[in-house]
C-alpha cells in the first residue's frame, strides 16, 4: 500500500471535512492523518497477525488517540472532531479496502 | 472606657480569627497527599504489563497465548486499579488532593505521547488522579478487548508499539509521573 498516496487522499478529505477550521487544525491533525495512514499500513502488511476483530480493535485505539490529540490541541470539540474524522475515513474507505484483506473501516 | 474595651476585644477577636484561618489555609497545603501506595501500585502494574504483553507476543500463535489462558490477568488488574482508585476517591472525599498546579506541572514536564495528553485533559481542583485511574482502567479494556479479538492469533510483535508505548503503558507512565512529583514536594 502506498501510505504517501493514502495520507494526501485524507489531507484533501480532512480540508473538506474541517472546512474554514482547517488552517487552525491542519497543524495537529496532518501527524495524526499519518500515524493513522501508517496503522493501516501496518496492519496491511501484517495482515495475517491479525483477525478482523481484533486488527478493528488495534486501529480504533489509533483513532480514538487521534481524536484526543486534536481536541487536546485545539478548541474543537470532541463531537466536532469526531464528525471530521469520520468523514475523512470515509472518504478513504474503498482505498483502504482495496489494501487490507479485510473490513477495516 | 467600655469603648476602649471593646474595640480592643474586637482587634483581639478579628486576630484570632485571621489565625485560625490561616492555620486552616495552612492545614490543607501541608497535608501529604503522596500516597505510597498507588505509587507502588501503579509501578507494580506497570512492570506486570509489560512483562504480561512480552509473554503473550512470544507466546502468540499457541494455546498458551490465547486471551481465554489469560483472563486472571486481567482480572487481577482491573481489581487492583479499583483498589487504588478507591484510595484516590477517599483523598478526595478527605480534601487532602495535592494542587492542580502540582499535578499538572508534573505532567508537562513529561515525556507524554500527545494523545495520552489529550485523554487526560485539565485534571480538576480536588480530582486526586482519580480521573487518570479511571482512564487507565479504560486502557485495560482496551487491551482487553483487542486480546479476546484476537483469538487463537494472541498478541502479535507489531501490536507491542501501540500498546505498551501508546495505549495503556502511556496511561500507567502519566499515573507513575503524578506520584513521584507529589513525593518530591
Amino acid at each position: 500500500m502506498d501510505t504517501d498516496d493514502l495520507v494526501s487522499r485524507m489531507t484533501a478529505a480532512g480540508r473538506i471535512a474541517f472546512g474554514d477550521l482547517w488552517q487552525q487544525v491542519s497543524h495537529f491533525a496532518l501527524p495524526e492523518l499519518r500515524k493513522i495512514a501508517v496503522q493501516i499500513d501496518a496492519i496491511a502488511d501484517h495482515h495475517a497477525d491479525y483477525t478482523p476483530a481484533g486488527a478493528r480493535a488495534l486501529f480504533d485505539m489509533q483513532v480514538k488517540a487521534a481524536i484526543g490529540v486534536i481536541v487536546a490541541m485545539t478548541q474543537l470539540t470532541l463531537l466536532a472532531v469526531q464528525t471530521a474524522l469520520n468523514a475523512i475515513l470515509d472518504a478513504v474507505r474503498d482505498f483502504v479496502r482495496a489494501a487490507v484483506p479485510f473490513p477495516l473501516l | 472606657m467600655w469603648r476602649c474595651l471593646l474595640d480592643r476585644l474586637g482587634s483581639l477577636l478579628a486576630a484570632t480569627a485571621l489565625l485560625i484561618l490561616a492555620a486552616g489555609c495552612t492545614t490543607v497545603t501541608v497535608v501529604p497527599a503522596y500516597d505510597d501506595q498507588i505509587d507502588a501500585g501503579l509501578t507494580q502494574l506497570y512492570g506486570d504489563t509489560v512483562v504480561f504483553v512480552d509473554r503473550a507476543i512470544a507466546l502468540r500463535g499457541t494455546p498458551a497465548g490465547e486471551y481465554a489462558q489469560h483472563v486472571d490477568f486481567y482480572d487481577g488488574a482491573d481489581g487492583r486499579l479499583e483498589a487504588l482508585i478507591a484510595r484516590a476517591e477517599a483523598h478526595r472525599v478527605l480534601r487532602d488532593c495535592p494542587t492542580t498546579r502540582l499535578a499538572s506541572r508534573a505532567l508537562a514536564a513529561a515525556r507524554l505521547p500527545a494523545e495520552i495528553r489529550g485523554q487526560i485533559g485539565t485534571l480538576a481542583a480536588d480530582d486526586c488522579q482519580v480521573v487518570l485511574l479511571r482512564l487507565i482502567k479504560g486502557g485495560y479494556g482496551d487491551l482487553r478487548h483487542f486480546h479476546e479479538a484476537q483469538g487463537r492469533l494472541g498478541i502479535p510483535p507489531s501490536a507491542r508499539g501501540p500498546l505498551v508505548e501508546g495505549g495503556v503503558g502511556a496511561l500507567l507512565r502519566a499515573g507513575i509521573t503524578v506520584e513521584i512529583a507529589k513525593r518530591a514536594r
